[in-house]
């Protein structure tokens, strides 16, 4: 049968547990273990003293448990280094870095992707050459970034660059330094109805266009023709909404709603129409010299609607997690009766 | 006390911590103008009305002592050998001068306090 250990075995298996996980030079473990042994010792003394007996080895289990799990006590043994890798003060500027670096390469590799359209390479493998590129400069760029933060930490604890600077050092603002400017909703309202008369012309009249007129050397796919009218929803939705913004309704709940309902639908309707195949298509003026240039403009319209897709359905991501935050953060709150 | 509960209680949590952490410090540094060992220090902050995690307070001990605020020294008492830590010269200089800031910091919050209180029932 299995001896339960004493009461002594079980502060010795705790103290060489915690010893064990504090990772730091051995006389600063035996040290360290020395104190955690005399205060659990106290401990036990003063339980004992109230209870008029000894412990119990359950008892003592009991507080050992109390005291924390080996790993949690050693780990507070080895908090509050003396320097951090990057400080809180740098670490805004850090962040801001890294979120600026990612983004510009996203956005030339993904410029790249569109060019790449136009190449022989299946689009298949061209997606999975991004993803792999995505997946190293998650790696790649936060290292070299934190390397260089860390440079400058260091730089900055050593000899204090920070304290250097002279106000007259700094440079002077620019006389024609950009104001915001104010919005100019005349402008956009007078396009944005003078574009929608146009797509809603063409549902009835679709010669308006050289390439739906059926008069023209390319001619739109059977596809694109037939999400003419979805398209015009699509494009009536954006402009409206962009007028919107120009409301008191601007800051509404229900505009954002909106404005995520027309980019999701924007970057479904594209998805299907890519999925069609070529967009465009021979007219009835063919001519077929003009076969190279249809390839490469059906290669730079897959290409556009590709990066128009995922350069607004990443910010769409990005504000439907803020939402579904905002909802639970909102629900999550204790109700409280007044 | 009403938004007090609405408020999200991890948020709290947070800046109660932070609010408890520089106090902290000012107490054990006080407390230990006179010589104690670890586990009396945390009885006598518990009875003098601060709650004290030792998980907390020892590692506490050790980083003042790195500090060089605190010295400490190993000693049998009731048959046992425990580390007793009291204030060193640079620790008592210290003190003194975080008692100044943290008397400062206290009348100012007390300053900027009140007038948002009085007007708070004001409008009760």
């Amino acid at each position: 049968m299995k001896r339960e250990p004493t009461n002594e075995e079980l502060l010795d298996r705790y103290i060489h547990a915690v010893k064990l996980m504090l990772m730091l030079p051995p006389h600063k473990m035996e040290d360290i273990g020395a104190e955690v042994r005399s205060n659990l010792e106290s401990q036990v003394e003063d339980q004992a003293r109230v209870l008029g007996r000894e412990l119990r080895p359950d008892e003592v289990s009991a507080l050992l448990k109390r005291h924390g799990h080996p790993a949690k006590v050693a780990l507070r043994y080895r908090e509050a280094p003396a320097r951090g890798l990057i400080s809180p003060v740098l670490f805004p500027l850090y962040w801001f870095t890294l979120r600026a670096v990612f983004a510009i390469w996203l956005t030339i590799r993904l410029i790249v992707l569109v060019f790449a359209f136009q190449g022989a390479s299946p689009a298949v493998s061209l997606l999975l050459a991004l993803g792999r590129d995505v997946l190293l400069a998650a790696v790649i760029i936060p290292a070299g970034i934190t390397l260089l933060f860390a440079g400058w930490e260091y730089l900055e604890f050593r000899f204090r660059y920070s304290e250097r600077w002279k106000p007259e050092a700094l440079s002077p603002v620019p006389s024609s330094f950009p104001q915001h400017p104010k919005p100019r909703p005349v402008r956009g309202i007078i396009g944005g109805i003078v574009w929608l008369v146009f797509l809603a012309l063409a549902l009835y009249a679709p010669s308006f266009f050289w390439v739906w007129g059926g008069r023209g050397v390319f001619s739109a796919s059977d596809a694109l023709y037939a999400m003419r009218f979805p398209l015009w929803l699509l494009a009536f939705f954006v402009i409206s909404q962009s007028w919107l913004c120009y409301t008191r309704f601007a800051t509404s709940s229900w505009l954002r709603a909106l404005r995520i309902g027309v980019v999701a639908a924007g970057v479904a309707l594209a998805i299907f129409l890519l999925g069609t195949g070529d967009l465009l298509i021979a007219g009835p003026k063919w001519d077929p010299s003009q076969a190279k240039p249809l390839a490469t403009l059906n290669q730079m319209l897959a290409g556009v609607l590709t990066l128009v897709s995922i350069l607004a359905g990443l910010p769409l991501l990005w504000e439907v997690v803020r939402m579904i935050r905002r909802w639970t953060s909102h629900s999550g709150t204790p109700h409280v009766a007044s | 006390m009403r938004d007090l509960q609405a408020m999200n209680l991890p948020a709290f949590d947070n800046l109660r911590l932070e609010l408890r952490r520089g106090c902290l410090v000012l107490a054990v540094l006080a407390k230990l103008r006179s010589e104690h060992h670890g586990y009396a220090l945390a009885k006598a902050l518990r009875e003098g009305g601060l709650e004290i995690d030792e998980n907390t307070l020892y590692p506490l001990l050790r980083r003042l002592e790195d500090q060089k605020l605190l010295a400490s020294a190993w000693r049998v008492e009731d048959k046992r050998n425990k580390r007793f830590y009291r204030l060193s010269e640079e620790g008592r200089v210290a003190l003194a001068r975080l008692l100044d800031e943290w008397r400062n910091i206290n009348s100012a919050v007390e300053r900027l306090s009140t007038p948002t209180m009085t007007a708070g029932r004001r409008k009760a």
